[in-house]
């Protein structure tokens, strides 16, 4: 079952069938041919329980706000002062890049819409100031894939909703490791800057008065952040209440900026019903994967196959983490999540691991999926911002963050403390 | 041959235009439902009432997204897939791999709604009632959402005929428009104007 899932997975994919329509057509497979029991007859009962749930509406809210939030024009405001605050580090721009892409991917959730967004607005600067392209495009790329570490976070949902994990815990324990890996990135730039100053650009200092007025732009992303952060760290909301109270914000936000029209929102109601669709027909096949799968017995199987090879959990963990970064090259990151995690999970819970601690491991090399070719969404982002000009320059810019979020993830096996900590004093 | 052309056109552009209005419908659902469930906040926070069946309600509301949905996701090509083969081969390996998406797509869509009737239908002879305060009878819920995966199966019948008169004609690119693989590029809403004047380096 294991060899027919496999080869069934990367076969349809690479007849570039749908996601969502090759989970559900392996989840027919195995239910036909490896069941005596007729599991195909649960498919509509399974897909009525998995859809009818207040925990998922949290997605098209999260979506929702996102859509709001990059049609704000917040992202020039905000990245104008970081470019303020910051660029008097070794690296200059590089730190106002990072962090306002962090700010920006933890609020708008869309790692993707982040790149493309400070790419828009950073890029005129490089060419300005004659930065070194690669370090530059490098700390967009990744510096995007940061926000789905840092709540509020969709891929942290669906990892809570396929694994049973609770999603606060999960929102709580992300938050330390984002903040953490943002702030590896820009250690690295001021390191790298300072070892060859050729790659980075020039340093310039504001005044004190330019840094409190631009202050300012930096506040509505940080509101936004600290009531949902707030809100479900006290207990006063769900996570889908937060996401709620986060689209009104949002839109108090974009009004205040004067780009709440109708239309606008129109267009962003409908981004977000057409994204949403898309990913909860994976979010649901993925789901009826999942219940196929156990009811066939793969956990059985795989709990022998383990057993009798007597691999220790750490063995076990670097394997995984190793098919993840392998994976992570070739395979899109949602589709990468979903299809893995039914197989790898349980696994690893049984193997004795955290399954909060776990989710944050896995989003570290997602997020390291976002940034290696050939299957890298980001890195084809930034490189569409710029025309005419080497793609090379964009992949070897991201490689010291990979770096980055590979010493992250030693750090969090080293010290799972680092995640759990903060979901502990819940 | 002519007017069955002219007739699945015809019907394509129809499903195309009536799932945006699906769309648009469900957008306005969304909205409702985040007033209803910020109003629950507030009423909780400030007033200590209670409004019940806000989840309940809200989760029908997903469910309903997650099947009228799928029409559009269909014919806007928003459904993910993995076109690293599919980038290299030539237009006609291209479209052949368009036309097994779609078929196996549409299998999928008829297989769902086949499954997903027996939930409607169950809960229609047991006259099933939510567990809940509302207690709100299942079948209403459960209709509308059955209906979204009838409408895919729909849909995704009528662009599969289209493309099989395509591929009868052997018109390649029009199998592409039909059923291709849209590149993932995002839109850019930032003023680039503002921010080139706004974001100026000051030396």
């Amino acid at each position: 079952m294991l060899g027919f899932l496999s080869i069934g997975i990367l076969g349809l994919l690479l007849l570039s069938i749908p996601v969502a329509v090759t989970l559900l057509l392996l989840a027919f497979g195995v239910g036909t041919f490896f069941s005596p029991f007729p599991l195909l007859k649960a498919l509509g009962q399974n897909l009525w329980s998995a859809a009818d749930s207040f925990l998922l509406i949290a997605i098209p809210l999260f979506v929702l706000m996102g859509e709001i939030i990059v049609r704000s024009g917040i992202a020039a405001r905000a990245y104008r002062a970081m470019d303020h605050w910051l660029s008097w580090l070794p690296g200059g721009l590089l730190h106002a890049n990072v962090v306002t892409s962090t700010l920006f991917s933890a609020t708008s959730g869309s790692s993707v819409a982040t790149a493309a967004t400070i790419s828009t607005v950073a890029l005129p600067q490089q060419k300005a100031l004659g930065y070194d392209p690669k370090l530059f495009l490098g700390t967009i790329a990744a510096g995007g894939t940061l926000g789905i570490l840092i709540p509020p976070s969709i891929n942290l949902i669906i990892y809570g909703f396929l694994t049973e994990t609770s999603i606060p815990a999960l929102f709580m324990a992300g938050l330390i490791p984002g903040l953490l890996l943002a702030l590896i990135f820009m250690l690295i730039s001021i390191g790298l800057c300072l070892s060859f100053p050729h790659l980075g650009g020039p340093r310039r200092s504001s005044s004190w008065h330019e840094r409190f007025a631009d202050l300012i732009h930096l506040l509505p992303l940080l509101l936004l952040f600290a009531a949902i952060v707030g809100s479900i760290y006290l207990g006063w909301a769900t996570p889908t209440e937060s996401a709620a109270i986060g689209v009104v914000a949002a839109m108090i936000l974009a009004a205040c900026h004067r780009k709440l029209s109708w239309n606008n929102l129109l267009q962003a109601l409908d981004n977000s019903i057409k994204t949403t669709s898309m990913i909860l027909f994976i979010i649901m096949a993925a789901s009826f994967l999942n219940f196929v799968i156990s009811a066939a017995g793969l956990s059985r199987i795989l709990t022998g196959f383990l057993t009798a090879h007597d691999f220790s959990p750490y063995e076990l963990l670097f394997a995984v983490i190793l098919m993840y970064i392998v994976l992570g090259f070739f395979i899109e990151t949602l589709s990468l999540m979903v299809i893995t995690i039914p197989i790898v999970a349980p696994i690893l819970f049984a193997a004795g691991f955290d399954s909060v601690w776990f989710g944050v491991i896995l989003i570290i090399f997602v997020e390291m999926a976002l940034i290696t070719p050939p299957v890298g969404l980001n890195l084809y982002i930034v490189q569409s911002a710029r025309r005419g000009e080497p793609f090379s320059d964009v992949v070897l810019g991201t490689l010291p963050y990979i770096v980055a979020m590979l010493i992250l993830a030693l750090l969090l096996i080293a010290f799972p403390m680092i995640a759990l900590w903060l979901p502990t004093t819940l | 041959m002519q007017a069955l052309l002219n007739l699945t056109d015809r019907l394509v552009a129809l499903c195309k235009r009536a799932s945006r209005y699906v769309a648009w419908s469900l957008g306005m659902l969304l909205l409702a439902t985040i007033g209803f469930i910020v109003a629950a906040i507030l009423m909780r926070k400030f007033a200590g009432i209670a409004l019940h069946g806000v989840e309940e309600l809200s989760g029908y509301m997903l469910a309903i997204l997650s099947s009228w949905g799928l029409a559009y996701t269909l014919y806007e090509k928003a459904n993910i897939r993995i076109d690293i083969a599919h980038d290299r081969l030539p237009a006609a390996g291209r479209a052949t791999l368009d036309v097994i998406a779609l078929f196996a797509l549409t299998f999928v869509s008829l297989v769902i709604s086949w499954y997903a009737w027996p939930v409607l239908e169950k809960s229609l002879t047991h006259n099933s009632l939510a567990n809940s305060s509302l207690a709100t009878p299942l079948w209403i819920p459960q209709l509308i959402w059955f209906a979204g995966y009838l409408w895919f199966s729909f849909t995704s019948l009528v662009l599969s005929l289209r493309v099989i008169l395509a591929i009868l004609q052997r018109d390649s690119a029009r199998i592409d428009a039909l059923a291709g693989v849209k590149p993932e590029i995002p839109q850019v809403y930032e003023d680039l104007p503002t921010t080139a004047e706004r974001g100026q380096p000051q030396g």
